[in-house]
């Protein structure tokens, strides 16, 4: 916490207008990145997880309007910026690898010149430069045989080294943060190791910052320095990885812990979490949107302007009654 | 415990067309070559009466496959499939709708959303295969739906609703209570939650579990989530490119994988693992074609990493190695300890 | 995300058929005009010859070619009979041909399209060589030389017109039959123990219904167009009987002489069908759509 954070997200709020009502995804999320550091985010979808991560993006769906909030990247406010200077921002100063490498990538463009392309628009570098840098960038994600990589299309490519050129475009100008949404998810628990183990060693290697977006906890402890846990658009807990699981404070993160089968004997030692995410249209949303749930809830959990509070060490909940 | 389903040297051979150069083909030789996918090849194995059998693999390892030819929906290139001692390989699957064990062998599908007809309201959904394939209606039909729809933990009123009013949850419900209608003896699970959040996995896992529980079924869960599949499953087959490379007891897979593959499997799980920082077993490398592969390689060469002279002149048997527990790798005697200790 | 909201905001399925109705036609008003439009063209051909205000058949050669005035309000035509009359008296048939046709071709068209789809292999390569033989032909050409070998009567050119709709309907049937053919819910069918064609009728052709709705809208104008067409080339419905494409053709001579109503009124009424039919198509689509109910 005390370390310069890259990355300073403070108190965003961002609402979605739809025909039914105004949805309100996010509601006064904090969120700090340090060089160097792995923080995931987990959630269930509807949490709001990939809310945040393109609101960072500045990519968010044109029925979505930040409303209150700031978000901050090596000093730069991102949303005042213009949005030329935004274009710059993406690509160079920030990334985004996202959940179906093969729908990211272009089907009938050869994977270099897709890199290309990247380093074109933002680095300083002469067009007889491109091509050198472009098999660079694939070696640097252990593609194996870049040379002859460089010329495939997509198409040819397992899911496992698409995600890989995903990650590759991705890191070709050398990004301070990287924002991997989801960036596993269909493919093989193998596959997703070996890209596990490269967001760990680009992390620790090159200082990158990096915003791990999962559903998957056990994926984000394996790698992740921090997680910060949400539930329907709030961040309702945040820790090191080792306290998150050695004492949970928030009621839903003990259940998520619990629900969450991991090398257990017998579906008797998993717990159910009971009810459903709240309806995020509702005016009437409780201060703490997990109490329709919560077995420990009670008049106190009614009280308005819930905040994170800091619980110990770099350790933060959004709980009247924490653990 | 008898068997329910027997499996003898199952295979289901795809021809696919050699596309590369297959002008050049045509003009020198006149007919295209054509080439086969192995997506299934030479398998054996028993699911015994009562159990709940595992099946795991990655994609394009043949999962899909094995489980079209057991629901009957696709018919083998060659072997058997005996059922409660009959053989139901050889009816052609276009007529086994008609068959005695059409009802008797149930799927519930991977994704909830796509498996329930848009057009059907859960009761139709669920009512569907009661009035084929027992011929039930009026007030009959909606008693037994009425029942099935509490069996899975479905609020009646919800019955009404067609697949978009329902959430997440509640298709799972529905799909699974649609497989479970007609009392099949085998469900087979094709990956039942791989597709929900964690929360309604859990609910859902539990209902599977007690519904098994209840109605005495056999499960050949399908999944790629070990973890799931060790909660559920008393038996583990694990496959690999078209074939069986390792089965036996599940708590004997996962505490002592015999099997590179196996091994690679079970360490690549994410867990949080506070203590041990210990380097975990990758496998790195592609794996090799399923078309036409050479009878005389290991089907692992190329991402074991213990591979010798011998994995590339001599395909390794499914050997057994006591207990059920049965593996195919010519050194799995001789396992590295290492290799054993980060599986 | 949408999941989630959806479920949560998707009240009882009860019979919601007259508030989704309102629903769809709030959410798109074009699909209101639209259908008002269809409604009164409806009533104009169901109502025809009782609201006419003249006689469409009846000739006054002392008053041909009036321009439009308080008594006859699309004018006269050569032979002095009432313009507004016979365009009134026309809808009937136009929209006749072009109704029974788009249901031919669109019967066939979905059948064979479903089956080729469903079925792939020997049906598939037999419904597309069909459908790329009919699509090899200029279809207008295709359409005359139907009508003038078989024979110049109205039935010839409703099979006519059918033959040429086919392939849109099959190309159309058959690409959403077959990304639908291995979608577990067919797969479920089947396990439920029924038969291919069973799986065919009641699981695969309902859900391919709304694609289809836009085509057969889509449809019904060119359908009109194409009837209109042949007839102004003299094929098909011949004169006197009153019909929009005739009218066109008869009047379109009168045009260099300054009587421009004789064509214009029937031309505008054909173009005021087409368009309906048109923007009615995406508001058909949403009533059939059960996804869109809410």
């Amino acid at each position: 916490m005390n370390k310069p954070a890259l990355l300073h997200m403070d108190r965003l709020s961002v609402e979605f207008r739809t025909r039914t009502g105004v949805v309100k995804a996010l509601e006064d999320v904090s969120l700090r990145v340090a060089r160097g550091e792995i923080v995931g985010v987990v959630g269930e979808s509807g949490s709001g997880k990939s809310v945040m991560a393109h609101a960072i993006m500045g990519i968010l769906d044109r029925a979505g309007r930040v409303t209150a909030g700031s978000i901050v990247l090596g000093g730069m406010d991102l949303l005042g910026a213009s949005e030329a200077d935004l274009r710059d921002v993406r690509g160079r100063e920030v990334s985004m690898i996202f959940q179906s490498p093969r729908t990211a990538l272009n089907p009938i463009r050869q994977v270099g010149r897709q890199i290309e392309d990247v380093l074109r628009r933002h680095a300083a570098i002469t067009r007889r430069q491109l091509p050198r840098r472009a098999v660079e960038a694939l070696s640097r994600v252990r593609i194996p045989d870049p040379a002859k990589r460089y010329h495939s299309y997509p198409f040819e490519l397992s899911g496992g080294l698409c995600q890989r050129v995903g990650i590759a475009t991705a890191l070709a100008c050398e990004p301070s943060l990287l924002i991997a949404d989801e960036p596993t998810t269909g493919l093989d628990v193998t596959t997703q190791a070996t890209i596990m183990d490269l967001l760990r060693e680009l992390a620790v290697g090159r200082r990158m910052a990096t915003l791990l977006i999962t559903h998957d906890l056990h994926l984000a402890a394996e790698v992740c320095d921090r997680i910060i846990v949400m539930h329907a658009g709030h961040v309702i807990e945040s820790a090191p990885t080792a306290k998150l699981f050695r004492e949970p404070s928030h009621p839903y993160t003990a259940k998520l812990i619990a629900a969450t089968p991991s090398g257990q004997e017998s579906i008797d030692a998993i717990a159910a979490i009971p009810g459903s995410l709240p309806d995020l249209r509702a005016t009437n949303l409780p201060p703490c949107r997990f109490a329709y749930r919560c077995d420990r809830h009670t008049r106190t959990c009614d009280r308005p302007s819930l905040t994170l509070t800091a619980v110990g060490e770099g350790h933060e909940v959004a709980c009247r009654r924490p653990l | 415990m008898t068997a329910l389903l027997e499996v003898q040297h199952l295979r289901k051979i795809f021809p696919v067309a050699d596309t590369k150069g297959a002008l050049r083909q045509m003009l020198q030789r006149g007919v295209p070559s054509t080439s086969n996918l192995h997506a299934v090849d030479d398998i054996s194995f028993e699911l015994r009466d009562g159990e709940s059998l595992g099946l795991v693999g990655e994609s394009g390892c043949g999962k899909s496959t094995l489980v079209n030819l057991l629901a009957r929906l696709s018919d083998p290139s060659s072997g058997g499939i005996r059922f409660q001692g009959q053989e139901i390989g050889e009816v052609p699957a276009q007529r086994f709708r008609a068959h005695a064990a059409r009802a008797q062998i149930q799927v519930v599908f991977q994704d909830a959303n796509d498996s329930l007809n848009p057009r059907f309201t859960a009761f139709d959904n669920i009512a569907e295969p009661l009035r084929r394939l027992e011929r039930l209606g009026g007030a009959a039909l909606q008693n037994r739906v009425t029942e099935i729809a509490e069996r899975v933990g479905l609020p009646s009123e919800l019955l009404r609703r067609y697949r978009h009013q329902l959430s997440g949850g509640q298709r799972a419900r529905v799909n699974i209570g649609r497989a479970i209608a007609v009392n099949p003896r085998l469900l087979i699970l094709d990956e039942p939650t791989s597709a929900l959040d964690v929360s309604v996995q859990a609910v859902i896992l539990k209902l599977l579990a007690r519904l098994r529980a209840e109605l005495g079924m056999s499960f050949l869960f399908v999944s790629h989530d070990l973890n799931v599949v060790r909660l559920l499953c008393n038996r583990v087959l694990v496959m690999y490119l078209g074939k069986i490379v390792e089965m036996g007891d599940a708590e004997r897979i996962f505490t002592d994988a015999q099997h590179p593959y196996t091994q690679g499997l079970i360490s690549a799980i994410p867990c949080y693992r506070p203590l041990e920082r210990t380097e975990r077993l990758r496998l790195s490398g592609e794996p090799r074609s399923p078309i036409d592969p050479d009878p005389c390689v290991c089907r692992f060469l190329g991402r074991c990493p213990r591979s010798e002279h011998r994995c590339q002149t001599e395909a390794p048997e499914l050997v057994p190695l006591g207990r059920g527990h049965a593996s195919a790798c010519h050194f799995h005697d001789t396992a590295s300890p290492e290799l054993r200790a980060s599986a | 995300m949408s999941e989630t909201l959806q479920a949560v905001a998707s009240p009882p399925a009860q019979n919601s058929l007259r508030r989704h109705f309102a629903h769809v036609m709030g959410e798109n008003p074009i699909t209101m005009i639209a259908l008002a439009l269809f409604a009164l063209l409806l009533a104009v051909a169901v109502l025809g010859p009782a609201i006419a205000p003249y006689d469409p058949w009846a000739s006054d050669t002392s008053s041909a070619l009036q321009p439009p005035s308080l008594q006859h309000w699309f004018g006269t035509d050569h032979v002095g009979r009432d313009v507004l009359s016979r365009v009134i008296v026309a809808a009937r048939l136009d929209f006749g041909i072009a109704l029974s046709a788009v249901f031919l071709s669109f019967a066939a068209g979905a059948s064979l399209g479903c089956m080729a789809g469903y079925y792939g292999g020997w049906w598939d390569v037999a419904v597309g060589r069909l459908t790329d033989t009919i699509m090899s032909f200029p279809l207008f050409v295709l359409a005359m030389g139907i009508v003038a070998a078989a024979g110049n009567t109205v039935e010839n050119i409703v099979y006519a017109t059918a033959i040429i709709n086919l392939p849109f309907y099959a190309r159309v049937a058959r690409a959403e039959a077959n990304v639908r053919r291995d979608a577990a819910y067919i797969v479920a069918a089947r396990l439920a123990g029924n038969s291919d064609s069973r799986v065919l009728l009641f699981h695969l052709f309902p859900n391919i219904m709304p694609p289809m709705m836009v085509q057969i809208s889509l449809n019904m104008g060119w359908a009109i167009l194409n009837a209109a067409g042949l007839s102004f080339i003299g094929l098909g419905v011949r004169p006197p009987t009153p019909e929009w494409g005739i009218m066109v053709a008869e009047g379109a001579s009168y045009i260099i002489s300054g009587e421009w109503w004789l064509a214009l009124f029937p031309g505008g009424a054909l173009m005021l069908a087409v368009f309906s039919f048109n923007l009615l198509g995406d508001g058909l689509r949403d009533l059939i759509d059960p996804q869109r109910r809410t």
